[in-house]
């Protein structure tokens, strides 16, 4: 197709665009495809909310994973569907579904984890010297492919974890939305359900901490 | 902390970073969905025991009401100034009487 063709309403529609344009046409469709299972759910069907599960249950478990423990992801991903089902009454849909999925997992998640400290039944650990060793090692590399390698050992998955835990657990969710995820604040903000100075002023606090512990590891 | 303290934790933090995106979540369970349902399914008939309770616990508590009043009715020779002098000191009840607008 020529480029010249491509000129719709003054501006030019580059491929980046036009490919932008289509996928934001299929999630229309996907839209009205959710739309089409949530009247069935509403007329009573409640089998029909089978489908929305089968679709969205990795997204849910992605995020899920990227909150909560390895070994508890399967069960809070339960939850989240369950808790989404009962709250179907309060989707507008004014949003697509997944977006307002994906607020019922994070806030599942913060819920977790205030029950978790609640219950005081993770005692803090102590990190290992191996991990020590590792986040010295981390900290003087040179190059981002050396980072990316390293990333993957088991030990950067155990420092991540020790860090995390000496968290709040609001603190924790804002960390991890707004730094290792780098989403922005105002996203953040509405998956929480807190405000955005909130989040901007636990963030910044929450980051200081983090940094604060991982120097007091590297020594530095 | 001086610049090249900072950039080691930079550093750190960008590994930790690393290692959070490339996380693993747990394959996905084929039977969540129809245990999900169960759930769903079975959440009714929860509401309905719980409500059940209330039910039992409404009746307990206006047993206790009635009996109360029953024993001040066939006990209760005074009961009422033993109440007022609980609640406030009044013992002429002039305080009751104007509250009462008589």
């Amino acid at each position: 197709m020529p480029a010249a063709s491509w000129s719709m309403s003054g501006s030019t529609l580059t491929p980046a665009r036009a490919s932008n344009r289509r996928s934001v046409m299929a999630e229309t469709l996907v839209d009205m495809e959710d739309a089409r299972v949530l009247m069935e759910i509403r007329a009573g069907d409640v089998d029909a909310y089978a489908r929305l599960m089968t679709k969205y249950q990795g997204r849910v478990a992605g995020i899920v994973s990227g909150h909560a423990p390895r070994e508890r992801v399967a069960e809070l991903t339960h939850e989240v569907f369950v808790r989404a089902f009962r709250s179907l009454s309060g989707y507008r849909g004014d949003s697509p579904f997944g977006h307002w999925l994906a607020k019922v997992a994070v806030r599942a998640c913060h819920d977790f984890w205030r029950a978790e400290y609640r219950r005081r039944e993770r005692p803090e650990s102590e990190l290992s010297e191996e991990c020590r060793a590792f986040a010295a090692e981390a900290a003087a590399l040179e190059t981002s492919e050396a980072a990316e390698v390293t990333a993957s050992r088991r030990e950067a998955r155990e420092l991540l974890a020790w860090a995390m835990d000496r968290l709040s657990p609001t603190d924790r969710m804002v960390v991890t939305l707004t730094h290792l995820e780098e989403r922005p604040v105002a996203e953040a903000a509405e998956m929480l359900g807190i405000s955005v100075p909130n989040v901007k002023v636990r963030a910044f606090r929450a980051r200081k901490k983090l940094r604060e512990l991982l120097g007091g590891v590297i020594g530095a | 902390m001086d610049g090249n303290e900072s950039r080691r934790m930079d550093r750190l933090e960008a590994v930790l970073r690393a290692a959070h995106a490339r996380r693993e979540a747990p394959p996905v369970d084929p039977a969540m969905a129809d245990s999900v349902l169960a759930a769903i399914k079975a959440a009714p008939v929860e509401e309905e025991a719980a409500s059940g309770v209330l039910w039992r616990m409404a009746a307990g508590a206006g047993f206790v009401a009635a009996a109360t009043v029953l024993l001040a009715m066939f006990f209760g020779t005074g009961l009422e100034e033993e109440i007022g002098r609980m609640l406030f000191y009044d013992p002429n009840g002039q305080v009751l009487v104007s509250m009462l607008g008589v």
